[in-house]
């Protein structure tokens, strides 16, 4: 293997330039969560940063969401294209948010800056956060059950340049602020973003200076091929074959589902290609995948279970084809409603392709996730201020079992990576109160390897005139196990009323009615939301499980006596 | 052996070091008179190490005043999980804090990966009836037979430790003492650590974690240093014994064991306490240090003789600790750190670590994997006769066998290779010093590089061409630096109140009083040490941050300034962050006071002054990396430098325990305290 043809940049100085350039992003990163406003960004961490170069390709990133980097390459290539790369100056900041061009939801804004080498266009520094709102008739922008058009779901930023040679452009900031709700809070997010993007271009400079120009282009080069090799040798491992997979979502939360999502994935040798034809059509309601969000759902399943440790940049995906024809969930029109695409039919796409998957590397997959990321919005005006407040939250649920060990518990999907917002910070910033916060006993897909426990909270509402937003899936099917492993528990969503009274408001009813789990709803002062998450799927036979793990499970309530016969 | 050495001016300071294999010591006298020792460590019976240790420095017990303990045995007992049964209270409803931990994942796409189990297994995490408001109301009081029934099903399961954490508890202990008075009225035998003593912070997982971690080693240390006690007061009654805390202060036995989680991060904290009292001998008090040894390398950041603290820590992988410690960041590049090439065909340098079995390949004991030693070795900087003055051989055969296999894949001679795994992980090292300097706003070239443990002397000059460093400190104790920090550190002890209240909505009376209560709370602890009033110093300080945001900007407080604290905030903010927002009233998270007993002053200087220019006593071609080139250079001996004595690169000189390379360009400038200074040979004067 001779590795120094394949680049000028030796694999000495390779190594060198591409720590100091993954560390760049790790820079930002920190500016960026120490200084924001918004706990979705500072706690939750519902952000990402990255360096690409002058072609908008992703050079490296630092642990962010994993969604968010599939589309931001995209998203710099789109909205540079129709800026026009000649306008742009040293010190600008272009900021873009529409999924139409390669964006997530609305709510996540990129800031994009390009970074100039004596007056030539050499790469850009970017990142990307989830704003609490954006605007649209429901705060947080998701109007689950309502929304039928992305106008609906908040205000839609085009490429324009929020800060102009190192001048902020007040009129468009003006404009935004305008439109969306807090904009106080959304304001210091807005500069906390800026911050994060100086820092980068900062440490850029200095790992420019450090190591030259040339060498670093040529690094840029080295690092892409370098991820194209990783990902053609894992592929060719796998067995050549054509690997079918069906599942589907519950609904979209404005029409009757289920909507169905299936994949061909096809392997031959080092080219693998993944086709979504089969799948519905486009959803009515806010349940989109648009296309560049497909891409990066997609991206970041085969990568979990090629080569998950491999570098993550655009060279990785380089060789892979993806079909997704256009009008269906996962290529609509644009103007279609979006919210839920990459958060909820992004976990569904993972599950397709690692159900066909599963065929060809059994000891590589893991039963169904908990397939969805339960999002549950709460808002409202706090008494104590005055203040209109939006609080955010994801609620995790369990992966599922392995071949040689038990799913996780309370871990968010894999197309985030965020974190909790800890409960004494949402009772000090919000009007609310937890009741519970714990893992759901029996929730776990039963399997020699179980699936990781769902979870739940109860969350009482403080003040008068709330109202909720949530957008879930797996309400009626399961997340379900892998080679005779069953199914983890539903999702399922409720209110306690101020008499005791429990109304099911999203998922299965007593009765076995299913009611949808998107949609938005207002809540009492002294009711409390209740959130039940699923389980993750469990992997093997149930009657294999080692009766010790069983007993262990059984000592300290992760399966109940009744739980138990599941595993006889 | 005591009628041959007899001590002649005041007895020693002892600084005692245990780590997981050695331990190390450090005597000093008044008069700046050094001892140092190495012994093997003996877990249970840690005064028994100390007694050989002394003997080998030629001292008994009774030549020393006083015992300044360091160990690693509460960070070993959460790593290998071996700590006590352990139980948890918790409010009822929120039994699986522990494990909910925080969601983030460590690895961003591998399916296949798990999280460490909690402290303490779910059975054993029972929720009772009680809630605090975040406003720090008693919303439900807990009611104490309702905890005191709960002691016999504690004691069926063999637990001897309980921590005490209900949400909210950080407004209000209220809840908390109830239970834990409850708790020991029912059953004097339990070790209990109430959350709101501990660490009464913000973020329940944090401080549940924190508290857990105080309980599951309570038992352990307890009767580690009780043994230690008891063996002392048989032979040498009016020995004083501190133990060190991660805030590189020392307390006393009774206060380590009662709250032992202040000692997890004891062992790198010490380092840097050694590293400060070097850099106050040579007058340099903004310090870079750098400890690289066999597995890792820690750093950390010293300004104005103070190094940085943190609250943000961890014992293990997500098993936070929130008490005061200083702020080292630990990466996995050390002397033992792999060389392998990975699937994509890119080099990598650790983070995995051949350890010290079976060590670099060149060390002999069955490693066949190249390492860092293995290229340092390759690259001549290591003595040929071998390490610890020769009684480890090393093999440089083997060491080129190991690495060839890397570079043959890679088509580069053992040489470029060699070079290039030096180059790497002098990158990874520097990567973390920048993130300890230039993102919070602070220029590595204001700062002084001090380089110790093992292998930091053999990269000090290359890292700080990297980082454009100006001036390098190699101290003459350079392996056993924490030793020597246990010997000079202070008593530190600190107090937290968190507060939680706008800027606007607290007077400065208000104020003076909250600092008022917590310096009262560390005079008495203070007083139990014995130290006069007039020996004290007391720091006052404040965390705060625009209230939306999450995390505090820690926000130092000199004498009568308590009253500009928002502005002080405002300008740290902007020179951290490159902004701040003046219409914003900042919100106050945290008060903070942290007193210090005024060590006795060291005698500095204790190198005689050269009589004549330094001899080599050998000399080997080293590879330098800046030029590409064998230089030869003169190899000297550490023991046999004097105050004085310069020394210009290309230059070794070889010390027990360490390698001191000095690259072309360099001189070192040997200090009275036995320090070599490195500048570069333009600057010098």
């Amino acid at each position: 293997m001779s590795l120094q043809n394949a680049s000028r940049v030796d694999p000495i100085t390779f190594e060198v330039v591409n720590n100091a350039l993954i560390a760049v992003c790790g820079h930002m990163a920190e500016s960026l969560r120490r200084t924001s406003y918004s706990p979705i960004i500072h706690d939750a961490a519902d952000f990402s940063c990255a360096l690409l170069d002058a072609d908008a390709n992703l050079i490296s990133e630092n642990i962010g969401c994993p969604i968010h980097l599939g589309t931001l390459p995209l998203s710099v290539r789109t909205a540079v294209e129709e800026y026009g790369p000649e306008r742009l100056r040293p010190a600008d900041i272009l900021g873009v948010n529409d999924p139409y061009r390669g964006g997530v939801h609305l709510n996540d804004l990129a800031f994009i800056a390009p970074y100039f080498v004596d007056g030539r266009l050499f790469c850009y520094v970017a990142n990307r956060a989830h704003w609490p709102d954006i605007g649209g008739y429901e705060s947080s922008g998701l109007a689950g059950g309502s929304a039928t058009e992305l106008m609906h779901e908040g205000v839609i930023v085009p490429p324009v340049r929020l800060r102009s040679e190192g001048v902020v452009n007040q009129d468009v900031v003006n404009i935004i602020m305008a439109n969306v709700r807090g904009p106080r809070e959304r304001r210091g997010d807005f500069f906390s973003q800026v911050a994060s993007v100086d820092t980068g271009l900062v440490r850029l400079e200095q790992v420019l200076q450090r190591h030259g120009v040339a060498t670093v282009e040529a690094s840029f080069k080295e690092a892409l091929s370098y991820a194209a090799r990783r990902m053609r040798r894992a592929i060719e491992e796998v067995p050549d074959g054509k690997y079918h997979f069906e599942d589907r979502m519950d609904d979209d939360g404005v029409a009757e589902g289920p909507i169905p999502v299936h994949v061909t994935v096809t392997v031959a040798g080092d080219r693998l290609k993944v086709d979504y034809t089969g799948t519905g059509r486009e959803a009515k309601g806010p349940l989109n995948s648009a296309y560049g969000m497909t891409l990066s759902s997609t991206y970041v399943i085969l990568k979990a279970l090629l080569d998950p440790f491999g570098p993550a940049n655009s060279g990785w995906y380089r060789d892979i084809e993806i079909v997704a024809p256009e009008g269906t969930l996962v290529n609509p029109r644009p103007g279609a409603p979006v919210f839920g695409g990459g958060v909820e039919v992004g976990p569904r796409i993972a599950d397709v392709v690692m159900g066909a998957m599963a065929q060809a590397i059994p000891e590589r997959v893991i039963g169904a996730l908990y397939g969805t990321i339960n999002s549950s919005f709460l808002s409202g005006v706090d008494p104590k201020t005055g203040d209109h407040y939006i609080y955010n939250d994801w609620i995790p649920g369990g992966w599922g079992g392995a071949i040689d060990h038990d799913g996780v518990s309370c871990m968010i999907e894999l197309c985030g990576n965020t974190d909790d917002i800890p409960i004494e910070i949402v009772e000090l910033k919000y009007p609310l109160r937890y009741h519970r916060s714990a893992l759901i006993p029996d929730s776990g897909g039963p399997g020699k390897f179980r699936g990781g426990l769902g979870t739940e909270r109860i969350i009482e509402i403080l003040s008068e005139g709330a109202r909720a937003s949530i957008q879930a899936d797996r309400t009626v099917t399961k997340p379900w196990g892998q080679f005779g492993g069953g199914g983890g528990a539903n999702t399922r969503y409720s209110v306690v009323r101020c008499n005791g009274d429990i109304d099911v408001v999203g998922g299965r009813r007593p009765d076995g009615t299913a009611v949808s789990a998107k949609r938005s709803f207002d809540l009492r002062k002294g009711e409390c939301l209740r959130i039940e998450a699923a389980g993750g799927g469990g992997y093997g036979e149930p009657r294999e499980r080692d009766r010790a793990r069983l007993e262990h499970d059984v000592q300290n309530g992760y399966v109940t006596d009744e739980g138990r016969r599941a595993y006889e | 052996m005591k009628g041959e050495t007899k001590v002649p001016d005041g007895r020693f300071r002892l600084g005692v070091d245990v780590g997981g294999t050695f331990t190390d010591l450090m005597c000093t006298s008044p008069a700046g008179e050094v001892r140092i020792g190495k012994v093997p460590t003996r877990v249970e019976d840690p005064y028994g190490a100390i007694c050989e240790g002394l003997a080998l420095m030629g001292l008994t017990i009774a030549d020393v005043s006083v015992i300044a303990f360091g160990t690693t045995i509460a960070t070993n007992t959460v790593i290998e999980r071996n700590g006590a049964n352990t139980a948890l209270l918790c409010t009822d409803g929120f039994p699986d804090i522990l494990e909910h931990q925080r969601w983030h994942r460590r690895h961003l796409y591998d399916l296949q990966q798990t999280r460490p189990e909690p402290l303490v297994p779910r059975r054993l995490r029972i929720g009772v009836t009680e809630r605090i408001t975040a406003e720090g109301d008693v919303l439900q009081e807990l009611e104490p037979s309702e905890v005191a029934g709960l002691v016999g099903r504690l004691r069926e399961e063999g637990v001897d430790s309980v921590a005490v954490c209900f949400l909210n508890s950080y407004r209000n202990p209220h809840n908390e003492q109830r239970a834990g008075a409850a708790l020991r009225e029912a059953d004097g035998e339990l070790y209990v650590s109430l959350s709101s003593s501990i660490a009464p912070l913000i973020r329940e997982w944090e401080r549940t974690s924190t508290t857990v971690v105080n309980a599951y080693v309570q038992p352990v240390i307890d009767r580690h240093l009780g043994e230690l006690r008891r063996s002392l007061r048989a032979t040498a009654p009016d020995m004083g014994l501190h133990i060190m805390q991660s805030n590189g202060g020392v307390i006393s036995v009774e206060q380590a064991s009662s709250e032992p989680v202040k000692t997890v991060l004891s062992g790198p904290a010490a380092g840097v306490v050694g590293a400060v009292a070097v850099g106050d001998a040579v007058g340099e008090r903004d310090l870079i240090t750098l400890d690289m040894g066999g597995t890792s390398c820690d750093v950390a950041l010293v300004r104005d003789g103070s190094p940085q603290v943190s609250k943000e820590g961890e014992a293990d992988y997500n098993v936070p600790i929130t008490v005061p410690m200083l702020n080292v960041k630990t990466i996995g590049a050390g002397g033992g750190s792999l060389v392998w090439i990975d699937s994509g065909g890119a080099l990598k340098v650790g983070p995995g670590s051949a350890g010290a079995v079976p060590g670099p390949a060149c060390y002999g004991r069955g490693g066949t994997q190249a390492t860092v030693t293995d290229a340092q070795l390759v690259l001549g900087r290591l003595p040929r006769g071998g390490l610890l003055d020769g009684t480890m051989s090393l093999d440089p055969a083997a060491a080129e066998e190991a690495l060839r296999n890397v570079a043959d894949e890679l088509g580069l001679s053992v040489h470029e290779l060699a070079g290039g795994v030096v180059r790497i992980s002098n990158v990874l090292m520097a990567e973390a010093i920048r993130m300890l300097t230039v993102n919070r706003g602070l220029d590595p070239r204001d700062f002084t590089l001090l380089a110790f443990g093992g292998a930091g002397p053999l990269h000090a000059c290359e890292l700080a061409d990297e980082l454009q460093i100006p001036k390098v400190l190699i101290p003459v104790t350079a392996g056993v630096l924490s030793a020597a920090g246990l010997a000079s550190a202070g008593v530190k002890v600190d107090a937290v109140n968190a507060l939680n209240v706008s800027i606007d909505e607290i007077t400065l009376g208000e104020l003076e009083s909250e600092f008022n209560a917590l310096e009262n709370r560390c005079h008495e602890l203070l007083n139990e040490h014995g130290i006069p009033p007039d020996q004290r110093t007391i720091e006052r300080s404040a965390d705060l941050r625009y209230r939306p945001q999450s995390f505090e900007v820690t926000v130092p407080i000199t004498v009568g300034q308590t009253g500009r604290v928002a502005e002080l905030f405002t300008t740290l903010h902007h020179s951290l962050y490159s902004y701040s927002l003046p219409e914003e009233v900042p919100f106050l998270v945290n008060v903070e006071v942290t007193a210090r007993g005024h060590q006795q002053a060291q005698a500095a200087g204790r190198l005689e002054d050269a009589d004549r220019e330094p001899v080599p006593t050998g000399s080997r071609e080293i590879f330098v990396l800046a030029e590409e080139e064998w230089v030869e250079s003169p190899a000297y001996r550490r023991d046999e430098l004097r105050r004085g004595h310069r020394i210009a690169g290309p230059a070794v000189v070889d010390q027990l325990d360490s390698t001191v390379i000095i690259l072309p360009g360099f001189v070192g400038d040997v200090d009275g305290s036995g320090t070599i200074v490195l500048t570069r040979e333009a600057d010098a004067a």
